[in-house]
């Protein structure tokens, strides 16, 4: 299938635009109905209990999961016409597994992509790879290998192999929740700084504060239906006794300041 | 001893016709298995892993002899004549392709679905990952079972003999019928099989390390918990 010229998105031109997105396997609806836009520069946070689409929903925009009803649209051109290799170059997908290629080095990792699906001469890739590793603070470790980076690092060598290729979005799905605490900040903060950058993210997440942090919109999923939408400050504060409940249980009796959280 | 002695010139040359016809049915074997098992591992076309598995079938699970006297004496039947050389290496390198075939299947499968999406969330199209992301980390894993195969490969190449190639044990029984030196040439042809094969499996076996200890191991590695966190 040959490429399709993709315009980018305009300012009145969302980036993504899903409307009425329902995935069902066997009879079980995944999601149902899911209906938003994303414009250019915009996050959007993507909370929920297990289990509630969220993953899914992140898959179905790449086409690693199949949809059985609605539409996806890419600067205005849908998913489903593109080839699905352009797709997933435009709509990059970190997942919370360290999915780092174990039989190449750091930069390699990083130039695979670049080279097989940008066609990038090595050089050239080498050195975009390069600058991407600086920029999520890893200069110097171009050599080492997967297993010889804790997970945080391997996870933000994930990142930058999807930034890379300069997405039209970046979609992100729990990218810290295997690691171990102390290694989530460092991953954290690679996302704020894409974000402030002006990276277009969706980002998956648990962590309340920081799909707080991350600003923009916040979507919350319960089985397999979006039921708060809004910024952080309208769901937070939502009068749903089952958002209630998910945002106290997920908060631990926490109480957050939201407009902390927000100024960066 | 004497009828050792005596007759080494005339084994050593069985053994290099036994080497010379493994090394051929190896080289068939490990190129038509690696090809298939990519295949079935990768095709998207199902016909094709059928036949494959159907070949997978057939030939694992009848007799090497039936096999090689099919070739051989089978095939005139139907106006087919192959050289004893020719049925042999076909013998040999198919039924050793149909083991060698699911080793790889295997081990590619083994890598694990999260390397596969890791590759095709990048925009790779399956015949990239399938050769650059999956292939070399399936490889290491590999080994172990491949050097069976190896050993399995020469080992087989015994029952050549009953289609007149004359390797190394039709020649021991050639010469123990004009020297009824049973045990001590038995014993020769023996060693000679077991040299070869411990110094193949050594090397194997070095290989193997060497390539984990270049981190070029499967992905297993990075599951564990120790060695990740172990760099940091």
């Amino acid at each position: 299938m040959p490429e399709i010229a993709l315009l980018e998105g305009t300012a009145t031109q969302p980036v993504l635009d899903i409307q009425g997105l329902s995935v069902s396997i066997g009879g079980t609806a995944l999601l149902s109905d899911i209906t938003c836009q994303l414009h250019r520069g915009h996050t959007l946070s993507v909370v929920g209990p297990s289990g509630s689409g969220k993953s899914t929903f992140l898959r179905c925009l790449n086409r690693l999961e199949h949809t059985s009803a609605g539409t996806v649209l890419l600067n205005g051109v849908p998913t489903d016409s593109l080839p699905v290799k352009q797709l997933r170059s435009r709509v990059g997908l970190v997942s919370q597994k360290f999915a780092l290629f174990g039989h190449l080095n750091t930069l390699s990792n990083v130039t695979l992509p670049l080279r097989r699906v940008r066609g990038m001469a090595k050089p050239a890739a080498d050195g975009l790879a390069a600058v991407w590793l600086e920029r999520v603070g890893l200069a110097g470790l171009e050599r080492r290998r997967p297993h010889e980076l804790s997970g945080g690092q391997q996870q933000r060598v994930a990142i930058a192999r999807a930034a890379a290729l300069e997405p039209d979005v970046l979609l992100l799905d729990e990218v810290t929740s295997a690691l171990d605490p102390e290694l989530v900040d460092e991953v954290e903060n690679v996302i704020l700084e894409l974000g402030a950058a002006g990276t277009t993210l969706i980002v998956v997440t648990h962590d309340i504060p920081f799909a707080v942090k991350v600003g923009g919109t916040m979507m919350m999923l319960d089985r397999g239906k979006v039921v708060e939408y809004g910024t952080a400050r309208e769901v937070l504060n939502s009068s749903q006794p089952r958002s209630r409940r998910f945002f106290l249980r997920h908060l631990r009796g926490l109480t957050i300041d939201i407009d902390t959280l927000t100024s960066r | 001893m004497d009828a050792i002695i005596d007759n080494l010139p005339y084994l050593a040359t069985g053994f290099a016709i036994t080497l010379g016809c493994a090394a051929g049915a190896l080289v068939l074997a490990f190129i038509l298995g690696s090809i298939l098992g990519t295949l079935d591992y990768a095709a998207p076309f199902r016909p094709l892993r059928w036949a494959i598995r159907a070949f997978v079938g057939l030939f694992r699970n009848t007799p090497f002899l039936v096999q090689l006297y099919i070739w051989y004496f089978g095939l005139p039947y139907i106006g087919v004549q192959l050289s004893p050389l020719a049925a042999g290496l076909a013998g040999l390198g198919l039924y050793g392709a149909s083991y060698v075939t699911e080793i790889v299947r295997g081990a590619m499968t083994g890598v694990g679905r999260e390397q596969e999406e890791a590759g095709l969330s990048a925009g790779l199209d399956r015949w990239d990952v399938t050769i650059r992301i999956i292939w070399p980390q399936a490889f290491t894993g590999m080994i172990p079972a491949l050097t069976n195969e190896m050993v399995a490969l020469i080992k087989n190449t015994s029952l050549l003999g009953f289609i007149t190639i004359t390797e190394l044990t039709l020649r021991t029984q050639q010469a123990i019928s004009s020297t009824f030196a049973s045990l001590p040439l038995y014993l020769t042809a023996g060693a000679m099989y077991l040299v070869i094969n411990v110094l193949l499996t050594t090397l194997a076996r070095r290989l193997e390390k060497k390539l984990a200890r270049t981190g070029r191991g499967s992905a297993m590695q990075l599951t564990s918990r120790e060695e990740v966190t172990a760099g940091a």
